[in-house]
């Protein structure tokens, strides 16, 4: 019984799926969206079905659409090449600058982190182990601790590299006016700038419908939550 | 009489109190701005202090600054007596430019103090960004009645400077609004005036370190609050007052028959010696403008709206790109003007690139918005092979002569392959207000990844990984507490308390014994405390105990081998062995 509900499940959840790829395929855009969304809403994420939903939305031509399901495709998978490159292209689409490419980016779009984590925990038990097995041996103390420094090192690395904690207060400017950055949490306050439709701020803190963050070049200001998509999706 | 004393004995308490206050020496300058030829006044302040010895003259390349008045005063404010001296130095601009007037030197007494550094701002020529101090109004600008205190000085007044008179629609005019305060009364001020009107933009108010000035003779603290007005509309541009609020302490009248008291000790009552608090509100006078027009003569096609008094320096980066790799032509303008509504400059010959909306930066140099340098960065990918860069123009309006200016920067010299944008463009500036430019149709890409997570929840946040290391951690600690018990059972300690016990049982064995077995069992308690000779028990056994052993041990050995192994042990025999090797166990389990 419980096969047949399962399979059945996994039918629904394939009919979504590849009828929202079909109309994809037959350029049916606006309606592969609505299905992918569909999808995405009952399903786990995906990598593969955010870059769908965002290659959809580029050739409905909204950019900024596009570049949020890009930007959410290679926070599930830092490695996704091809999500980058279509990044990249959304954001030149959109007028603005190319993420910036650091040292964390590189590491994780050749490094798988789940690995790089899995391996760390591993190696840091096989160290904490090794220290019960006897202690009175030196060599063997100091191989112990070698390899729980090293097991430690690569959980640091794998928590501090995931995009998932990197981008879990970063919020994307989805209007495709833009998003108006005050002064105050005031509507009539003063007006610092106008961030383009792309453009990703780091929250610091939420007042009802007002959001207090940081610019990408560092200056602070408030914005309203109606304009502003959160990068990671709130369930 | 007795009363006299009393009030005579806390006055005097209250002087000493007074001198032990803390001695200050500050600087200030009448004004943060001038031009060449024009003086402005540094006034030193000394306080708690009645003689002092200042510098006749500072030695500042560029400025010639003497000194050229002194004056004391004594103040006595709700029984708080304070003193200071003031020292005005004229300071005369010799060249344009930023000046940091140093520290001074205040030797007071055996100590020396420095004021705090005073930065002064000379243009060249051109009128200074903010007068130099008006004269004193006649009369005090203010809506309260306070009356001035005894000398008929004006307590307080307001007044707003601005640079210019004549200004161009859209154009950045400083403004400073200054709050005067006679430094003889004393009190708190707002945190800001209410500024605002019709026909115009105001930056918001940013606060001039407080500071001290001279006006008509008289010594005034001065709170100033910097501002740039932008007219948005031609016309008579009438900028109307603003007000501080502040709570000032001004002179009251001492209680009934208090001032008979000072009479009869033959002196008057000090001025200021008694205070009331007031809320009072000071204005500034309102300040007509005169807005004009841009000029349409000459006006050129690219003028994006910037006026004031630019500079433009450019550069690009990379000089060779690879096909699709992006080059990044970087413009900083800089100067003095109206920033905010300042466009991009122009590119000019862009036949063959590919260009995008450019993003810039603003870094000001003050708090008004009004000097400081524009970054922008256009990003271009050619779409043919080129050797050089787009060239660029910028226009503004220099309101000094009222005539549009252009400033030019030639092509860069570039070695360009045309191709597809790569995704790993160069890094450029961050805050991007920019129109969109329609997305360009590209070849279809179906992909259908299989790699990734399938959760937005990091690996190491999710339950069944965290229960796992927990299990895992279960173990170890387990493992732990297993091997650290082990080490507690193996080691001397633990030996030797299960010895003990062992031999405290077979002591109370030997008590119970009372036949011939009494000496076998004896020799294998001694033999369990270290050897059946007595003598390898060691030192520190007394000899009485050691006569005991030994005798034990004879008769041991006579168990073995005589006929009279069988013999009971007298009851004399039996307590003394008893006891010696009773005292022995517990020595041992010691």
């Amino acid at each position: 019984m419980a096969l047949i509900l399962l399979s059945g499940a996994f039918s629904g959840w394939g009919d979504d799926l590849s009828d929202a790829r079909s109309r994809a395929a037959n350029g049916e855009h606006a309606e592969a969206i609505r299905l992918f969304e569909k999808h995405l809403q009952t399903e786990r994420p995906s990598a593969s079905v955010y870059f769908e939903l965002g290659e959809s939305a580029m050739k409905s031509a909204n950019p900024a659409s596009a570049a949020l399901n890009f930007r959410r495709a290679l926070i599930l998978d830092p490695r996704f090449e091809t999500a980058r490159k279509a990044l990249s292209e959304a954001n030149l689409a959109l007028g603005i600058p190319p993420d910036p490419s650091d040292w964390k980016v590189n590491l994780v779009s050749k490094v798988p982190l789940n690995a790089l984590l899995i391996t760390g925990v591993v190696v840091s038990w096989i160290g904490l182990f090794l220290t019960l097995a006897g202690s009175r041996v030196r060599a063997r103390l100091i191989f112990a601790a070698s390899l729980i420094f090293s097991g430690v090192s690569m959980v640091a690395l794998a928590w501090f590299c995931d995009p998932r904690i990197e981008f879990s207060h970063q919020s994307y400017v989805l209007s495709s006016s833009g998003c108006v950055v005050f002064n105050a949490p005031v509507d009539n306050s003063e007006k610092l700038t106008k961030l383009a439709p792309g453009s990703v701020v780091t929250v610091i803190s939420e007042r009802g419908r007002w959001i207090y963050g940081q610019l990408p070049g560092g200056a602070r200001g408030w914005f309203l939550s109606e304009g502003l998509e959160s990068l990671i999706p709130r369930t | 009489m007795k009363m006299r004393v009393v009030i005579l004995w806390v006055g005097l308490l209250l002087a000493a109190l007074a001198g032990l206050q803390a001695q200050e020496a500050t600087a200030g300058l009448s004004s943060p701005s001038t031009s060449v030829g024009q003086p402005v006044e540094l006034v030193v302040t000394v306080r708690d202090s009645r003689n002092a010895e200042v510098p006749q003259t500072l030695d500042v390349a560029g400025l010639r600054i003497e000194l050229f008045g002194r004056a004391t005063r004594f103040e006595m404010n709700n029984f708080k007596v304070t003193s200071s001296l003031t020292y005005t130095y004229s300071v005369v601009p010799l060249n344009a430019g930023e000046f940091t007037i140093p520290p001074i030197e205040v030797k007071v007494d055996k100590k020396t103090l420095k004021t705090a550094p005073a930065r002064l701002s000379v243009m060249a020529g051109a009128p200074p960004a903010l007068p130099a101090p008006q004269p004193l109004p006649n009369a005090p600008s203010t809506r309260s009645d306070v009356q001035p205190p005894a000398g008929q000085v004006t307590p307080y007044f307001g007044d707003l400077l601005l640079s210019k008179k004549k200004a161009y629609v859209g154009e950045v005019v400083p403004a400073e609004l200054r709050y005067y305060f006679n430094s003889r009364i004393s009190g708190e001020v707002g945190d800001r005036p209410n500024f605002g009107g019709e026909g115009f933009t105001a930056q918001k108010l940013s606060h001039v370190p407080k500071r001290e000035q001279i006006v008509n003779g008289e010594n005034y603290v001065v709170f100033g609050f910097q501002t740039g007005i932008t007219p948005v509309k031609s016309g008579a541009l009438e900028i109307p007052t603003s007000s501080l609020e502040a709570r000032l302490q001004v002179p009251g009248s001492p209680p009934p028959g208090f001032a008979d008291i000072f009479q009869q000790f033959g002196g008057a009552l000090p001025p200021g010696m008694f205070t009331s608090s007031r809320d009072v509100s000071i204005d500034t006078k309102p300040v007509t403008m005169e807005v004009v027009p841009l000029p349409k003569e000459g006006k050129p096609e690219n003028f994006s709206g910037a006026i004031g008094k630019f500079k433009m320096e450019a550069s690009a980066n990379p000089k060779k790109a690879a096909p699709g790799d992006p080059i990044t032509i970087k413009v900083l303008v800089t100067g003095q003007g109206n920033f905010d509504a300042m466009g991009a400059p122009e590119l000019t010959d862009d036949e063959g690139w590919r260009s995008y909306p450019p993003t810039d930066k603003f870094e000001p140099a003050d708090a008004i918005h009004f000097t400081g340098t524009k970054t922008f960065e256009f990003v271009l990918i050619a779409k043919q092979d080129r050797i050089k860069t787009p060239g660029l123009k910028f226009s503004y309006l220099d309101p000094a002569t009222g005539k549009y200016e252009t400033l030019t920067q030639a092509p860069f010299d570039v070695e360009a392959k045309a191709g597809e944008a790569k995704p790993e463009a160069s890094p450029v500036g961050n805050v991007t207000p920019s129109p969109t430019p329609k997305p360009e149709s590209r070849a279809s890409r179906s992909v259908v990844h299989l790699g990734g997570d399938s959760s937005w929840t990091p690996l190491f946040k999710q339950p069944f990984f965290l229960l796992l290391n927990l299990a895992v951690a279960t173990v170890w600690g387990l493992a732990l507490v297993y091997v650290l018990v082990k080490k507690l059972l193996r080691s001397a300690w633990m030996c030797r308390r299960s010895e003990a016990g062992r031999l405290k049982r077979l002591i109370a064995d030997l008590e119970a014994c009372e036949d011939g077995r009494f000496y076998d069992q004896a020799a294998d308690c001694l033999a369990s405390l270290g050897g059946a000779d007595p003598e390898s028990l060691g030192e520190g056994i007394p000899n009485a105990d050691a006569e005991v052993l030994r005798s034990l041990s004879e008769r041991i050995a006579e168990s073995k081998y005589s006929p009279i192994a069988l013999a009971k042990p007298t009851a004399d025999e039996r307590g003394r062995v008893m006891q010696v090797l009773t005292r022995l166990v517990s020595q041992y389990a010691k």
